[in-house]
């Protein structure tokens, strides 16, 4: 009954030019949704964290593809990022990872 | 063991003077008899001082309105009780603190009522108004005891005893039921399994019902363990809450103190770092929000 | 430019989330979030049940400029556990409450041009069915603290309450919505204490008929509250219609605000008194008998006009006081 917690990391080159966004939040939790928060981590420029809180117990595996996913397309750098999940499926996760991606480049821009 | 459960208006004569309350008679107006009669007010004596009396009467129904049953609180109900409130302010408004008579609730009440017409004519407003009326007869120097005999139960609780100064309430051997739903309900509802909320509730008082789980959220301020000791503990609370309410010390008596306490008894862990951050980051945000002492203020 | 501020303007109210609901109901970029989702002070209730917490549990609370008022802002987000008030949730409504209060001190002690900076105004979208069960003896007393801090804000600080949103506000939330000085409901927003599929939960379909959305809403809804006062106004559901109205109301001078109350004085009690009379005895039954005897003839007709046309030609509750029924 407990949730479960899931932790995931990545390295890779460090991001280049100056970020805008102090934080960035999308989403709800509810059934089938979930909340997202993203933070940056200028400490650590080539490190992406992930920290994954689900009411869905047993789906480390889809989490672990649906991150990779998400960071083999988008160059997510130096931040830490918050998923509150309530049972959302991957095609949910993945459009409110779309979502993130999107906020972080509009905010980078101006 | 004594059980005064649907027997709130019997439990009067046992917190104050026996043989002292008179019923319909408030601030020296006398109320209409046929009017809400579940809704017991009047005064009586403690002590020999004179207090206002607000009681629930489970056995007597409304025929203006039948889903008033039961000890239920209704749209008039909850009007009457909050007149009376409002008739003890007036009574006293010229008195000093010290002599402004306390007010006695005797809680007994399963709840508001359900019905339909209530929900048209807008039942919120009824237990609203008594809430109002006792805060502000709380922060006019009124004392306000409440005295759980029985089932004080969510909205009907929050109406009738929780705007009080000082909840006292028997201890769960007398049947005593505090709570906004029993567990089953909780469980149905939240589709939470009910053998896992019993064992939580085990080490977290926030969701289970029971005197002792209000205690430790400070939602109840003093856990009484005899019938005995109903009048003296009243009377005890009366002259404390006299005391602090002399002082100025209105923070110390009524919701905000009950607050205060659950964070003592270590039942609301969550509210003291709530009220920690919010404070630290309201000063920061402060200057920028009302403007600076001498720049005016820009919107 | 607020870009954002401004798309948010022509959105329905009830669509948007709570956060932009806070963000939008103030002056553009005036908007700061207190005890936001950074701090990450979710429910420890939560997770051992299975329910994942949210990071603002719930509530979004924060400081802003609405028109030329300094305001404190508090925004229920249904999306989460319904809106249901637990123990964070609620402490920090109170808190909300309080701070506006020490807000009006600090600017009251100012005693250079303090009208000029304007008063502290406390503005609350509620969007909950009250106490969440998860947190329910907290959630509970949360309300009394709520209850207690309006009665110390009481001529200082005016507060403003919108029902707007999906759910409506609800459950003990109600009576809080009720004790506010001026409430502002959409046509989306409901109002109640008990909720209809509780009533007919608990008393039979008979009594209440919660599959029936037109009964609820005639019985709940914006126009309804609007009829008997309930509700000062009823606007359209755009965030633009809440955040004018709520901007003109913090504009008044306190006596304007507070002459609009419903509850919260023993004349009104007596004044309530005689709504209730009119409903003693089953002689109402739905809540358009009561429509009829304010001397709304054509009822269907206001039921299906537009707001503007609706609140133009509604016949409210004549309250009984003198200069109410403008």
């Amino acid at each position: 009954m407990a949730l479960e917690r899931l932790e995931f990391e990545y390295l890779g080159p460090a991001e280049k030019g100056k970020r805008d966004w102090e934080y960035i939040h999308i989403g709800h939790v509810m059934s089938g949704d979930l909340e997202i928060l993203a933070e940056p981590m200028p400490h650590e420029p080539g490190v992406t964290k992930f920290h994954v809180t689900t009411s869905a117990v047993g789906f480390g595996s889809v989490w672990q593809m649906v991150i990779d996913e998400f960071m083999a397309t988008h160059k997510v750098r130096a931040c830490e990022i918050w998923i509150n999940d309530d049972g959302a499926t991957p095609a949910v996760v993945k459009l409110r990872l779309a979502q993130l991606a999107k906020e972080m480049s509009r905010e980078k821009s101006g | 063991m004594i059980n005064f459960v649907g027997r709130g208006r019997d439990a009067i004569d046992y917190i104050v003077d026996e043989g002292s309350f008179e019923e319909n008679l408030c601030g020296g107006e006398t109320l209409d008899p046929e009017w809400a009669e579940s809704a017991v007010v009047g005064s009586a004596t403690l002590s020999g001082e004179t207090v206002t009396v607000i009681a629930n009467d489970a056995g007597i129904a409304n025929p203006r309105f039948r889903m008033v049953y039961a000890g239920l609180m209704g749209l008039e109900e909850g009007f009457k009780m909050a007149h009376a409130v409002y008739l003890t302010i007036k009574a006293d408004k010229d008195k000093p603190l010290a002599e402004k008579r306390p007010i006695i609730l005797v809680v007994d009440t399963p709840g508001m009522s359900p019905g339909k017409v209530e929900e048209i004519i807008g039942i919120y407003k009824s237990t609203g108004a008594y809430q109002l009326a006792s805060a502000e007869a709380r922060r006019a120097g009124h004392p306000i005891v409440a005295m759980v005999v029985g089932r004080a139960i969510s909205g009907g609780f929050l109406c009738h005893g929780l705007q009080a100064d000082r909840i006292l309430a028997l201890s769960d051997e007398f049947g005593t039921m505090v709570h906004v739903m029993p567990l089953v309900g909780i469980a149905r509802v939240t589709k939470i399994n009910i053998m896992l909320l019993e064992e939580l509730s085990e080490g977290n008082p926030v969701f289970a019902s029971g005197v002792s789980h209000f205690y430790n959220l400070g939602g109840v301020d003093e856990i009484i363990e005899s019938v005995a000791d109903m009048r003296p503990r009243v009377k005890a609370q009366i002259d404390e809450i006299r005391r602090l309410k002399a002082a100025g010390e209105y923070d110390k008596v009524g919701p905000w103190s009950r607050l205060m306490s659950g964070i003592k008894r270590g039942g609301r862990k969550t509210s003291e770092k709530v009220i920690e951050l919010m404070e630290e980051e309201f000063n920061l945000a402060l200057s920028s929000w009302l403007g600076g002492e001498d720049d005016g203020f820009t919107p | 430019m607020d870009d954002r501020w401004n798309l948010l303007q022509n959105q329905p109210f009830s669509r948007l989330n709570a956060r932009e609901r806070a963000y939008a109901i103030c002056n553009p970029e005036s908007f700061t979030e207190l005890l936001g989702p950074r701090l990450k002070l979710t429910s420890p209730h939560l997770p051992p049940m299975g329910q994942t917490p949210q990071f603002d549990d719930g509530v979004v609370v924060g400081l802003g400029t609405v028109g030329k008022a300094p305001a404190v802002v508090v925004s229920q987000e249904s999306k989460f556990l319904g809106g249901g008030v637990g123990e964070a949730h609620g402490t920090k409504m109170v808190m909300a409450i309080r701070l506006a209060l020490r807000g009006q001190e600090i600017l009251e002690s100012r005693s250079k041009s303090s009208e000029s900076r304007g008063r502290v105004a406390v503005v609350i979208s509620f969007d909950t069915g009250g106490v969440r069960l998860q947190e329910a003896n907290a959630g509970l007393l949360a309300h009394s603290e709520v209850m207690d801090a309006f009665q110390a804000a009481r001529g200082k600080v005016p507060i403003i309450g919108i029902v707007g949103g999906t759910v409506g506000c609800f459950g003990g939330m109600g009576f809080v919505a009720a004790s506010v000085d001026v409430l502002i409901m959409s046509d989306v927003g409901r109002l109640g204490l008990t909720g209809p599929g509780v009533i007919e939960e608990v008393v039979g379909t008979e009594e209440f008929d919660a599959a029936n959305r037109a009964l609820v809403w005639r019985t709940t809804g914006g126009r309804h509250r609007f009829i008997t006062r309930d509700a000062d106004f009823i606007v359209e559901d755009t965030m633009k219609a809440f955040r004018e109205k709520v901007a003109e109301v913090a504009s008044w001078p306190i006596e304007k605000i507070a002459s609009k109350r419903i509850i919260g004085t023993g004349e009104m009690v007596l004044e309530q008194m005689r709504l209730v009379d009119l409903a003693a005895n089953d002689r109402i039954q739905d809540s358009w008998d009561l429509w009829r005897q304010f001397g709304n003839e054509d009822i269907e007709y206001l039921w299906d006009s537009n707001v503007s046309e609706f609140e133009a030609n509604a016949r409210r509750w004549p309250r009984g006081r003198v200069g109410d029924n403008d």
